[in-house]
């Protein structure tokens, strides 16, 4: 009742839980456990920062296909069901897999649905649409499906890892280089240099071309180039800069 | 000794912060109801001696626990103390802490379990369990070392979520052997359970959440703790939203909560 750092949200979790749960024991447990997924969960979403993950508890997803808990990342999410594991070991009544398809089929965006059993160590399966109907028609077992539970942790990093796009930069091997730093505004200036050089000591046949050649403003079309150029490099967009490279000079300029 | 679904026999040890909140909701919002001066004084004396007496019916052994390190945390405050003379709020204090069995704890071991390997750093950095708070811990696994279930009562997040988890690490069950019959439960929950056992009136557990609701709205509000002098934020729509969505469970909860206790009485009948 103090001004103290309990949050709201865990009470009325934990008043949920003793509400809920058919005995002491089962009321401790799902206690416990809810407060074990939040440090877990709280440590997930830091290590996550770039997926920009939210948790959100079981009175934010109403109806019969909500779970416990909802975990929005991207634009996919994942849901968490709680099941009590009075002997410490996971267990899963036959009669809930109808519920957990439903559940899938309701929210296309869910990828999967993650049994979370009131463990010490929170373990927990994740299942997704396939391993539902294997299960509801008896193509797989409850038991070959537990050989896959692991600690929750374990499991929410699985998910996400096979959700995000790995790129093989093969970073790590790159070998460390000796060569000095280059400029590259400089190398092309040079290059735009010889090039312009090169046009102007061409032979010309006719008289007029040869005049144009002689008179044409190397330094300010060089200044115009390499203006663009450092623009480029500032991320000035292209549409603009081909524009004032298509130009038509003014009558009489030089 | 009572029981309750939730409660079963276990010997009981209480954080100070849960006797500061009872002091408090006394002094918000049932002092302004008598005269000021030594009237208010004898009814928060009398409604601590009434909540504690009812706590202590479901002990195990008819006692609430704690250490000398929490129970001289005990410091009573609000608008009721302040025209009264020293001396009264001494005596109020002394008689409040002679209401607490304390134990002396082996209070060196407390650093011994901040550093029980994979501990998340904000739960032992310095926001995180006081010596104080593992003192509570330890007389916990003291006293279950009997055999007996331990219900620690806090209104500290840290130290429900540093109990909850320190009690799964192997390495801690080894040394403090006892620390697995212990279970934190924050104070509403307790009185809660307490409510459903038909000991607790529903408009008083009723007044009671509401006035947790509130003073978690006053502390998002920034009106609690705030520097002298520096403008206090207002609260934001989303926090008021976040405050209004859970004072909407907590009333449907209360409502279940009345539902299970009127069944408790009809199973008592």
């Amino acid at each position: 009742m103090t001004d103290s750092r309990s949050d709201l949200s865990a009470l009325v979790t934990e008043l949920r839980a003793s509400l809920d749960q058919p005995t002491d024991e089962a009321i401790w447990r799902r206690m416990n456990a809810e407060r074990l997924l939040r440090l877990i969960a709280d440590e997930f979403v830091e290590a996550h920062e770039a997926e920009r993950i939210r948790i959100m508890a079981d009175s934010r997803v109403a109806g019969p296909s909500g779970a416990d808990f909802l975990l929005q990342i991207d634009d996919y999410d994942i849901r968490l069901e709680f099941l009590d594991a009075p002997d410490d070991t996971p267990c899963l009544d036959a009669d809930l897999i109808s519920q957990f398809v439903m559940l899938l089929q309701d929210n296309p965006s869910t990828i999967a649905l993650v049994l979370v059993w009131t463990t010490d160590d929170l373990r927990a399966l994740a299942l997704d649409s396939n391993d539902l109907c294997a299960l509801s028609e008896g193509r797989r077992t409850v038991e070959v499906l537990f050989e896959r539970a692991a600690p929750l942790p374990e499991v929410l990093r699985a998910i996400v890892a096979s959700q995000t796009r790995q790129w093989d930069a093969n970073l790590h091997r790159v070998q460390p280089t000796t060569a000095q730093p280059v400029e590259m505004r400089k190398i092309f200036e040079q290059a735009i240099g010889k090039a312009i050089d090169a046009e102007r000591g061409r032979s010309y046949r006719f008289v007029e071309r040869k005049q144009a050649a002689k008179q044409f403003p190397v330094e300010r079309e060089k200044r115009l180039i390499f203006s663009i150029l450092a623009d480029a490099l500032d991320e000035t967009p292209t549409q603009e800069l081909v524009a004032r490279f298509t130009r038509i000079p003014r009558r009489g300029d030089k | 000794m009572a029981s309750t679904k939730g409660l079963p026999p276990s010997y009981i040890v209480v954080d100070n912060n849960v006797l500061s909140s009872l002091n408090s909701f006394f002094c918000d919002c049932r002092a302004c109801k008598l005269a000021v001066g030594n009237a208010r004084l004898t009814g928060l004396t009398q409604w601590m001696a009434d909540i504690i007496s009812l706590m202590r019916q479901f002990s195990l052994d008819g006692l609430l626990h704690s250490t000398d390190y929490v129970a001289d945390e005990f410091r009573p405050s609000g608008e009721l103390f302040a025209g009264l003379r020293p001396a009264q709020i001494d005596n109020y204090r002394r008689y409040v802490r002679e209401q607490l069995a304390t134990t002396p704890v082996p209070i060196h071991e407390a650093p011994l379990m901040r550093k029980v390997p994979g501990v998340r750093p904000e739960l032992v950095g310095p926001t995180g369990v006081s010596d104080p708070d593992l003192s509570l811990l330890l007389l916990g696994a003291q006293l279950a070392s009997t055999g007996a279930q331990v219900i620690l009562i806090t209104d500290d997040q840290t130290l429900l979520d540093f109990t909850t988890w320190v009690q799964t690490r192997p390495e801690a069950r080894e040394r403090w052997a006892g620390l697995r019959q212990i279970q934190a439960m924050r104070d509403m929950v307790f009185f809660d359970l307490v409510h459903r056992s038909c000991r607790i009136s529903t408009d008083d557990m009723q007044e009671m959440l509401n006035y947790v609701i509130l003073l978690t709205a006053k502390r998002m509000a920034g009106e609690l703790h705030g520097p002298e002098g520096v403008p206090r934020p207002s609260l934001s729509p989303k926090k008021a939203l976040h405050i209004i969505s859970q004072y909407q469970a907590v009333q449907t909860l209360v409502t279940r909560s009345a539902q299970a206790k009127a069944a408790n009485k009809g199973v008592a009948a």
